[in-house]
């Protein structure tokens, strides 16, 4: 007799089944998702997700009697007042009664449902994303290590032990000495390993908002919620940034997380004086060789006609950054007014930049802020 | 051991620790060896939380299953019925193995404590060590090391051969797992019986993975290595032409297209199915006996002195909500209750053997007035619920049950009672019954037919109708597109009826 306490062995024994059949589920989690981010805020996004399965794309089918047809028999339990000979009406009450035995094919198509965790929620959202061409390398701030073969030595564990190399230096012993010794103790090499600081990548993140009067509350809603699942996906995936936020009206102002999503002031629109002062964060605290630098910016795409630095500014930055990502924030009606006075807009100044670096997209609706995204930073594959 | 009249525990509702666990075990154990002569396997007992017990139910309780997305479903559906209250958990859980692993919650009262233990390390382990289905179709000693071999062989695949592919497999497999069972040649030689040594058992464990593998697989003459695919042996090479009823053998040992790590899966699938497949034949009398086992050793407990009264009122209070039997117009039907109907016919036929009436001695004169252990023992031996009911289901007991037969004729508007309680039809309830625990006829009947090998290798299967109830169509459809995908040429299912006439293809 034994008798052992497995609770110690914890509970996650089908982490990895259920991990399984999500995956299984993506494309339909990832539909659901997608709807309900243009539903609900953000908000939801950090939180708990309950998502309903339809029964059927899970059925694992097995030959089964077609109960509807044929002949059968069934012996029933608790008869009081039945003879021989009685009928019974095959209503469907009496058919659940009667027919309880299907109980092993039971399951079948029933709607399924199951709640996703935050962190598997997150996974499904970005999975199939990343910062494109994260490629600089830095020794800065480095703290892991890899072992590397490093010739041989004459001491070491027995583990690493190198064989052939030992016999070898036995027989050229024995050659040189005429010693009958097989295996001495001068002999015996080990595989000598050396410890070899990891390069990290790191990143620089700027996050960009244009936050003049002529971006609406919706427009901040929208650019606000860009940011938010930004930055969701910049801490799920990634844990060598630092993001760095900036405000913009006609002058900007490097802000703290807080002050970027919850701050209220407001004024005019000069973009360049954003772009500007990115370039002066790099140029004075920023390391160019090593550090993987991004910008993403979201404006309504107004901005001062006087602006006459605005490109200037852009060419500069994109040569030092690895991709910068664009979004404007589209209120159809204020469009339609643009469109009756020709006003020119910030996309269509980017489009003439017409760098590879350089990727835009719209947003009109809630809806659209994780496909944009995802578009954005969709994985090269 | 307990001395007699020793009192375990005080209360009814008091909480164990594992001393006084292991005190109740010896009573119980003392109990089921000597004074009821049961024979059953070591035990080990494990303690585990309730998640740990939704795992449990995911993988049929078997630990290190392998691993594939349908074992999550059931987890996230279990996890749901359990958090939502739609469903409570089992006080205990065990496995058909040597030792036999009792798997008891950890928040069960010291009195269920001791109830699970007489109902699973004795009733249970006794019905696995006992019954010949499972002494010649399973092999307790070895499964959890199969299984695990099982588990790693599975995961080496997906790595060499993709996630996806082994996921599509095992998919089709498992449609075809109720098919996958030998139903009349024993897969195992019985050699187990033939006193394999101890110390052989004990071996290294990838030794007797490939004995498993040698003896329960049909055709590789060498010694599987586990992980080259050089040694399996000879595969595929025979054509048979003749019935099959094994459709997952069938389609590992010919298919034209599987390669041989996937012919190794279907396998496993098999095997697996093989070693279910006679629990699902005894779950009446499996849990007759266990209920028969629990409630005598705890009358046993309590009449010694080991138990409370209060203790023993909450054991009856459990038990009786276990046999709880309500009728068929009841809200709360679901079918006949196994343990209720199960436990009934054990204690009748102790009752028939301790102190038998005129009925009994008409009825089943060999085992009135004989000493009930041994006569319990010869039934736990050597019955199945079908040849069970068939057998013992007394006059009585159809009278207690208020049994009786409904006909079903899905081209009428009613159902007709056939038979009831009169004397005239105890043949007939029993047949019905009985045929209601023939697993033969609670899975459709296929068979292969053999395959145009001259031809386009189309795959011939075939259900046999009886009573004229087909197969529903769509749940046909979709298993036939899995046979399709492990096939890979054409497959072609027809119906028969019960002389071989084609009746329509499908």
């Amino acid at each position: 007799m034994a008798i052992i306490d497995r609770r110690k062995n914890g509970k996650n024994k089908s982490a990895d089944n259920r991990k399984r059949l999500i995956d299984r589920l993506k494309p339909i989690i990832k539909k659901k998702i997608d709807e309900s981010l243009g539903e609900g805020g953000i908000k939801d996004a950090t939180e708990n997700k309950k998502i309903k399965i339809p029964g059927k794309t899970l059925s694992e089918p097995s030959f089964e009697f077609d109960r509807k047809k044929g002949k059968g028999q069934r012996v029933l339990v608790g008869n009081k007042d039945k003879n021989k000979g009685d009928r019974i009406d095959n209503g469907k009450d009496e058919e659940g009664g009667a027919g309880t035995q299907g109980s092993d094919s039971g399951e079948g198509e029933d709607d399924f449902e199951f709640v996703l965790s935050k962190a598997e929620f997150l996974e499904m959202l970005f999975s199939d994303m990343e910062l494109p061409s994260f490629v600089k390398e830095s020794m800065k701030d480095t703290i892991q290590y890899k072992l590397q073969r490093s010739g041989y030595a004459k001491e070491g564990t027995p583990p690493r032990l190198a064989l052939v190399k030992t016999l070898k230096q036995a027989l050229a012993r024995r050659i040189a000495t005429g010693s009958e010794r097989f295996l001495d103790d001068v002999d015996l090499r080990y595989k000598h390993y050396v410890r070899k600081p990891k390069p990290i990548r790191s990143a620089v993140i700027f996050m960009m908002m244009d936050v003049s009067g002529s971006m609406g509350e919706y427009e901040k809603l929208l650019a606000k919620k860009f940011f938010l699942l930004f930055y969701l996906f910049l801490e799920k995936e990634y844990k060598t940034v630092e993001i760095i936020f900036i405000r913009h009206t006609q002058v900007a102002k490097e802000v703290d997380e807080n002050e970027f999503f919850y701050g209220r002031a407001t004024g005019g629109t000069v973009v360049s004086s954003g772009l500007n002062l990115i370039n002066k964060i790099i140029e004075d605290r920023i390391d160019e060789n090593t550090s993987n630098i991004y910008v993403a910016q979201a404006s309504d795409g107004d901005n001062f006609e006087s602006d006459g630095e605005c490109v200037e500014s852009l060419t500069s930055l994109l040569a030092k950054v690895q991709y910068f990502a664009y979004v404007q924030t589209e209120d159809l009606r204020r469009r339609q007014t643009k469109m009756k006075y020709d006003l020119k807009d910030l996309w269509d100044t980017y489009e003439k930049v017409g760098d590879k670096k350089l990727n835009k997209g719209r947003l009109y609706a809630p809806a659209d802020v994780y496909p944009v995204l995802r578009g954005l930073f969709k994985k090269e594959t | 051991m307990t001395n007699k009249g020793e009192l375990l525990f005080e209360e009814s509702d008091s909480d164990w620790d594992f001393p006084l666990l292991e005190k109740i075990w010896e009573t119980v154990d003392d109990i089921g060896k000597n004074t009821l002569g049961f024979d059953y396997y070591d035990a080990q007992i494990e303690i585990i939380s309730s998640e740990q017990m939704i795992d449990n139910y995911s993988t049929h309780a078997l630990p290190q299953m392998y691993n594939h997305w349908s074992f999550g479903k059931s987890f996230v559906q279990n996890d749901n019925a359990y958090k939502t209250g739609q469903q409570g958990l089992a006080y205990e859980v065990v496995i058909n193995t040597n030792p036999s692993i009792a798997y008891l919650m950890e928040n069960n009262t010291a009195t269920m404590q001791a109830l699970v233990l007489a109902h699973a390390s004795v009733g249970h382990s006794g019905f696995f060590k006992t019954n010949y289905l499972f002494t010649g179709w399973t092999d307790a000693d070895s499964i959890l090391g199969y299984l695990s071999f099982a588990k790693s062989y599975i995961s080496q695949c997906e790595e060499k051969h993709g996630k996806l592919r082994v996921e599509c497999l095992l998919d089709a497999a498992h449609a075809l797992q109720l098919h996958g069972v030998d139903k009349y040649k024993k897969p195992l030689a019985s050699k187990k019986k033939s006193g394999r040594q101890k110390h052989e058992r004990e071996k290294h464990e990838e030794e007797s993975f490939a004995d498993i593998w040698r003896t329960a697989s049909p055709m590789p003459k060498s010694k599987p290595s586990i992980f080259g695919e050089e040694d399996w042996g000879d595969w595929g090479a025979e054509q048979a032409s003749e019935k099959e009823e094994n459709l997952l053998l069938y389609i590992e040992t010919h298919s034209p297209s599987l390669e041989q790590w996937e012919r190794n899966i279907l396998g496993i699938v098999r095997k697996i199915a093989q070693y279910f497949y006679p629990q699902r034949q005894t779950s009446l009398m499996n849990e007759g006996f266990a209920c028969m086992s629990h409630h005598t050793i705890m009358t046993e407990m309590f009449d010694r002195g080991n138990i409370s009264a209060g203790s023993y009122l909450e054991f009856l209070t459990s038990h009786s909500g276990v046999v709880y039997q309500p009728g068929y117009d009841s809200k709360h039907y679901s079918g006949i209750n196994i343990y209720a109907l199960g436990y009934a016919m054990m204690r009748d036929i102790r009752r028939m053997c301790t102190s038998p009436d005129k009925e009994d001695k008409a009825w089943f004169p060999e085992i009135c007035n004989t000493d009930w252990r041994e006569t319990i023992q010869h039934v736990v031996a050597n019955y199945r619920d079908e040849s069970f009911v068939s057998q013992f289901l007394s006059p009585k007991i159809i009278r207690d049950f208020g049994l009786f037969t409904l006909d079903i004729d899905n081209d009428l508007s009613y159902h007709l009672v056939s038979a009831t309680h009169d004397d005239d039809d105890v043949h007939s309830i029993r047949a019905s019954l009985s045929g209601q625990y023939d697993l033969s006829k609670r899975v459709p009947q296929i068979e292969v037919r053999g395959a145009d090998w001259e031809g386009d290798r189309t795959l011939h299967i075939v259900h046999t109708v009886r009573d004229g109830v087909t197969l529903d169509y769509k749940s046909a459809r979709n298993v036939v597109h899995h046979i399709y995908s492990l096939w890979g040429f054409p497959v072609n299912l027809e119906y028969r009826d019960e002389n071989g006439i084609r009746v329509e293809s499908v």
